[in-house]
């Protein structure tokens, strides 16, 4: 088995964030719809991202998050559910959508 | 019969494939190994006609075959399997199985397929859950679009075999698709899924049973609360429901000996039948329903849905633990058995992690322990309540989790240190009704393999056992007072001899040498123990009809005539069981996934000290508590 060396799995702000119209995944409220703006990740972890479904320009609204800093539950796309971990959320640009009621 | 085409089912995680293979191919699974491909997939051959079959092969659920993947992840070995198949003699198929209700991101997946350079044919499952939202697929459309064969069916249709066995019995001259044209699968999606008229209704409601569990069973609060509840009574159950049933068998046991007793004296041929095969292999058999009824457990969680909600509760506990939300798919596994649990490791994604996990898996209560736990429990809590008793199994199943948590702690901050672990993402489907012919044909499964086992490694371990209990060894131990000539020659034999050689290790321990052969028989696999036991105290009995096992152990004695074992004993028993891997296919399973010797050699070790340093500190207090 391969060893696990150190892997570097993130790009661009390591923090939480709310920045104009943009905000990272992990900041956004609960039953807010937005839109994927962009994946701050490595190319691997980001063509993973994109298998799973979470694809820049598609809808995404967290619908809960686990106690104790646990992973977003969120809804992707109208019809996918995803556990996404937090540090991995913080990643992910989204942009509310405006106008939209939670 | 002719094999006239290899028909590989590769489908995402919960697009309804395993369902769709069972359907298929019926009970006939068995699990194959390719040549020149380090994975154990599904495999089964079903007739198309008189003289002509399609082998059809189940690969584990993958999110994508392309992109940077770890060679030994599942998308790895997915991956790796496609490309042996193209080399393959047999024309080779592929057949995406792929969720109606999740159709865009299916469809990413049917692109990469599609530039695999095989022939493929899409099987959309599912459908009645489609309907169910609203929606129909155009499966003529999607056939046209992709340039491949679709066939929107569901697992749970009658006709389900017959359709797909007609669109791959023209498998073989099916040809691989030019991956030329890139096609929006976006708009694909939108453009073959047909609204029905009460669509938005009808999608609303599933949507809306999905929230209000979700509500409850992902609850801050109540979703831990109930999930820990849920799996205390799946353990309490796996205690009381297979209690009066094991004891029937127990007395059916008996009886059968008493009577095999009646007919043949007590000569050796009469020993061997009794205390042999039926005190050992026996007693073990009666252990079946409970192993039957924690399989049947595990796959109606995995399948209803619930076993995703439990990955998201869990995430952090283990993430603490060093461990992933990830882990806990062949954690909860293992509590079946081990071996499966290692190989299904391969979902985690990050490599330190997956070694962590393999690590630890060992240390889950698997239902091998199932017949040493329950013949502990029964024969030396028998005067506590019946409450207590469950408790005390449960509890034995948290030990093994708990000693597990704390061995990844340890071992991610001594052995494998970690850096930045790779993130948890996991798709949470959509709750199910679990199908019962799929259900019933795991526990099927689980009951065949456990009385095949039974009836052969187990069988055979227990006549061996019988026969070095009468051959003389070097030394001769003192039987005890109005010993029969059997009993002072089984104390003289060479499995004696063995077992008494260790007493000095195992005395602190509270383990005689009685207990000593029992833990030598069980070194390569723990159900061995109960059988071996068995057999040792089989011999020991004097009595006029055979007493249970529980009845044997309760009443051995010392040689200067002192009861042998109590509660001390039992409980520093089970404290080695909870922790030990006597379990050559456990090992061979670590060997095999980390393709290194080092780490199995390092989980025996390590197990083992830990089960000794423990089993003697738990059976000190005891005594010294007067248990």
């Amino acid at each position: 088995m391969r060893s696990p060396t150190p892997v570097c799995w993130t790009r661009g702000p390591p923090q939480r964030y709310t920045r104009g119209a943009v905000t990272s995944l992990d900041a956004l409220p609960l039953h807010t719809p937005a839109l994927v703006a962009a994946l701050h990740l490595e190319p691997r972890e980001a063509t993973w991202l994109r298998a799973v479904g979470l694809v820049e320009g598609c809808s995404v609204t967290v619908l809960r998050r686990a106690p104790w800093s646990g992973p977003l539950h969120v809804r992707v796309a109208e019809r996918t559910e995803l556990a996404i971990d937090r540090a991995l959320a913080l990643h992910v640009e989204v942009s509310p959508i405006t106008g939209a009621r939670p | 019969m002719t094999e006239t085409a290899i028909v590989t089912l590769v489908g995402r995680p919960n697009a309804g494939k395993s369902s769709l293979f069972n359907a298929v191919t019926g009970a006939h699974a068995k699990v194959g190994n390719f040549p020149g491909v380090t994975v154990d997939v599904l495999e089964a051959q079903v007739p198309i006609s008189e003289s002509e079959a399609v082998r059809f092969v189940d690969l584990p659920g993958v999110y994508t075959v392309e992109g940077d993947t770890d060679p030994e992840s599942d998308e790895g070995h997915a991956r790796r399997f496609l490309e042996e198949l193209t080399h393959h003699q047999t024309p080779a198929v592929i057949a995406q199985v792929l969720d109606a209700t999740q159709l865009e991101l299916g469809l990413r997946l049917t692109l990469e397929l599609r530039r695999r350079g095989l022939p493929l044919l899409v099987l959309a499952t599912q459908h009645d859950a489609l309907i169910a939202q609203g929606f129909e697929l155009d499966a003529t459309g999607l056939s046209e679009a992709l340039g491949v064969p679709v066939v929107a069916t569901s697992a749970r249709e009658a006709t389900v075999r017959a359709r797909v066995l007609e669109v791959t019995a023209e498998a073989a001259r099916l040809k691989a698709v030019p991956p030329t044209d890139s096609i929006d699968v976006e708009a694909l999606a939108k453009r073959v899924l047909q609204p029905r008229v009460d669509a938005k209704e009808a999608f609303a409601r599933v949507r809306a049973r999905t929230e209000r569990l979700d509500a409850v069973l992902l609850h801050p609060l109540l979703g831990p609360v109930f999930f820990l509840a849920f799996m205390t009574a799946l353990f309490a159950a796996v205690f009381f429901i297979a209690e009066p049933v094991t004891g029937l068998i127990d007395v059916l046991n008996q009886a059968l000996g008493a009577r095999i007793e009646g007919a043949l004296g007590t000569g050796w041929v009469s020993s061997l039948l009794v205390d042999g095969v039926l005190g050992g292999a026996g007693t073990v058999l009666a252990f079946l329903p409970q192993i039957v009824i924690l399989t049947v457990a595990l796959e109606l969680i995995d399948a209803s849905g619930y076993l995703a909600r439990g990955t998201f509760l869990v995430d952090r506990l283990l993430r603490f633990a060093g461990l992933g939300g990830r882990s806990f798919v062949p954690l909860l596994s293992a509590h079946a058995c081990a071996v499966p649990a290692i190989s299904s490791a391969r979902i985690i994604r990050d490599p330190g992690q997956r070694l962590r996990t393999i690590l630890v898996l060992p240390l889950m209560t698997c239902s091998a322990r199932i017949p040493t736990y329950g013949l502990l429990i029964t024969t030396f809590f028998a005067a506590k309540s019946v409450w207590f008793r469950g408790g005390l199994f449960v509890a034995l199943y948290f030990a093994g989790l708990g000693f597990g948590l704390i061995a990844s702690l340890v071992l991610g901050r001594t052995v494998k240190r970690t850096s930045q672990p790779l993130p948890l993402v996991l798709e949470l489907p959509p709750y199910r009704v679990p199908q019962v012919a799929v259900v019933a044909r795991v526990g099927w499964r689980a009951a065949t393999r456990f009385v095949r086992d039974v009836g052969s490694v187990i069988l055979i371990a227990a006549v061996v056992l019988w026969a070095l209990l009468t051959v003389p060894g070097p030394s001769a131990g003192t039987p005890p007072p109005e010993a029969t000539p059997r009993v002072v020659a089984m104390y003289g034999s060479l499995a004696a001899s063995v077992g008494r050689a260790l007493e000095p290790v195992t005395t602190p321990a509270g383990f005689d040498w009685r207990l000593n052969v029992g833990l030598i028989g069980s070194l390569g696999a723990r159900e061995l123990m109960v059988g071996t036991l068995g057999v040792i105290f089989g011999i020991e009995d004097t009595g006029d009809d055979p007493a249970p096992l529980a009845d044997r152990l309760r009443d051995a004695r010392r040689a200067d005539g002192t009861t042998a074992y109590g509660m001390a004993t039992a409980l520093s028993l089970m404290v080695f069981f909870v922790l030990a891997c006597q379990c050559i296919s456990t090992l061979a399973a670590v060997r095999r996934e980390t393709r290194s010797w080092r780490w199995p050699l390092f989980v025996f070790v390590y197990t083992y000290g830990a089960a000794w340093v423990l089993s003697v500190v738990v059976y000190q207090l005891a005594s010294a508590a007067g248990l």
